[in-house]
């Protein structure tokens, strides 16, 4: 119970202060006097027993000093006093003040809002319903690193030949798309037309993350067998309360993009901000089947050179990383003998999956790491150059003593 | 002659326990009776004394009581805790290792 004791002490002597002051200036006096009191029954002047006390105690100031500090409540008072002081100071350069003042807001400002900012994306997992069992898929080449990108016939590989995943679904990186087309009775309409950003997704992709419509559905497994067969989409959350004003009526509407007609089945939850790297809300997704009316002029469906999708997994609850780590290490060389093989497919050494964050390095992802990495660097430099004027600002604290004492 | 600089501060902890240790004694009376005890040697600056013992109090190791002294003054009487008597035992002990290690030292070599 020493420790009780102890606090409790401390926290007398917090609320005491002044009457302990008060007292240790008696105890002193009582010592002196003492002493004095000796001194003169030894023969001395008053003078000089007064003197040699003083000596035989030492400096009372300081020693008093010392004292108080014993009482464990200095740091409060330091900061009191630099507080007091900084105070002063403000109030005699007014104009110096507000520059500093100025700057400690703007870099503490900076650096609240980057952090914020990447504390709501980059740090968070995925917006999905089971985060910790969403993993990305990365691809390792002989010489190293090769890049979280893949192509369709090999993303349809892993995702038929493997066993660790409930699902392993695909997603694109965002692309501009045209709207607009003929006013018609059942298109939606919208206030500003413009180009919208979409993601191709396999047709398992919401299935996959656990994430459920708001209104309407999401894909359906016969939505990504064939191509033109399915013009469907899926709006985001934003897109549909921003660019439609929420129409409650919008399923089965046709949204017009690049000159194709896709039906409006659905409205993605208003969290689910997609699982891009770098993050970012598309207006719409749009089944992978779709994907040479969303990307005219290319092919991806049988093209084994393209590498243009993501891979996300959900794990099979239960299996740990490690698990499906070997499984993966098994297939790629699998896939490298086979006939579809090609460029970087055909020199995969291994795949690794790591838990799915929006900081994912590679692919549009690096970018978005610099891009990250430049933000943090340049609100870090201007809390350094704040700081620096508020140094600059501040007398030593040992000055404002010595003026006191 | 030991100047009070000289004194480990583990050493003048040690002191005042055990000066305190009979009968509770007020700073000055501490600081008479180190002097004393010690023939003189250990002159502590009195000043000094008084970090120590607020340290000691704040660590629990002793207590304060303000009492009239014989001559009718209000001084401040310190005495040991339950828990200083022990430390008072560690450190004696510690130091008494110490010194008999130093004197062996000092008188083989």
């Amino acid at each position: 119970m020493l420790w009780a004791r102890r606090f409790w002490l401390k926290l007398r002597s917090l609320f005491r202060h002044d009457r302990n002051a008060q007292r240790l200036d008696d105890e002193i006096q009582f010592h002196l006097d003492q002493q004095i009191a000796e001194n003169l029954s030894a023969g001395m002047s008053r003078e000089e027993a007064r003197y040699a006390a003083m000596r035989a105690f030492g400096n009372p100031t300081f020693l008093k000093e010392e004292t108080r500090d014993t009482w464990g409540w200095t740091w409060l008072e330091q900061i009191a006093q630099d507080l007091r002081f900084g105070l002063r100071a403000l109030r005699r350069k007014p104009g110096f003040s507000i520059l500093v003042i100025l700057a400690l807001a703007l870099g503490i400002g900076v650096n609240t809002t980057v952090f914020t900012a990447l504390d709501a994306t980059a740090f968070r997992p995925l917006p999905v319903e089971e985060p910790d069992l969403i993993v990305r898929v990365i691809r390792w080449i002989p010489q190293g690193y090769g890049g979280t990108l893949f192509s369709l016939p090999e993303y349809v590989y892993y995702r038929d030949h493997n066993d660790v995943f409930l699902g392993l679904a695909a997603d694109s990186c965002c692309y501009n798309v045209v709207y607009g087309g003929q006013p018609a009775a059942n298109a939606v309409t919208m206030h500003q037309s413009a180009l919208l950003t979409a993601r191709l997704v396999s047709e398992n992709y919401f299935e996959v993350l656990g994430i459920n419509a708001v209104l309407g559905r999401t894909f359906l497994p016969e939505e990504g067998q064939s191509e033109k067969s399915n013009p469907v989409a899926v709006l985001s959350y934003q897109f549909w309360q921003q660019r439609v004003n929420s129409d409650p009526n919008i399923l089965g509407k046709s949204l017009i993009l690049n000159a194709t007609h896709f039906t409006v089945v659905g409205i993605a939850p208003r969290d689910f901000i997609g699982s891009g790297d770098p993050p970012a809300v598309p207006d719409v997704w749009i089944p992978l089947a779709m994907q040479r009316y969303i990307v005219p002029g290319s092919q991806w469906m049988n093209n084994t050179n393209t590498y243009n999708v993501r891979m996300v997994g959900q794990l099979q609850p239960g299996t740990a990383l490690k698990r499906a780590q070997p499984v993966l290490t098994v297939l790629a060389p699998q896939l490298a003998h086979t006939p579809i093989a090609k460029d970087q497919t055909a020199s995969t050494t291994h795949l690794t999956v790591k838990r799915a964050s929006f900081l994912d390095f590679g692919g549009t992802g690096a970018e978005f790491a610099v891009s990250v990495t430049l933000a943090l660097a340049a609100a870090g430099m201007v809390l350094l150059v704040a700081c620096a004027s508020r140094r600059r600002g501040a007398i030593p604290r040992y000055v404002v003593s010595s003026v006191r004492s | 002659m030991a100047k009070p600089n000289d004194l480990v501060q583990g050493t003048l902890d040690l002191l005042i326990l055990k000066t305190i240790s009979l009968e509770p004694k007020h700073g000055w009376a501490i600081a008479k009776r180190i002097q004393q005890i010690s023939g003189e040697v250990l002159q502590v600056q009195q000043g000094s004394l008084y970090p120590a013992l607020h340290r000691l109090e704040q660590k629990a190791w002793i207590k304060a009581k303000w009492k009239e002294t014989e001559t009718g003054r209000q001084a401040k009487f310190y005495s040991l805790t339950a828990a200083g008597r022990a430390q008072l035992e560690k450190e004696a002990e510690n130091w008494s290792r110490l010194s008999a290690a130093i004197n062996l030292v000092v008188e083989t070599t």
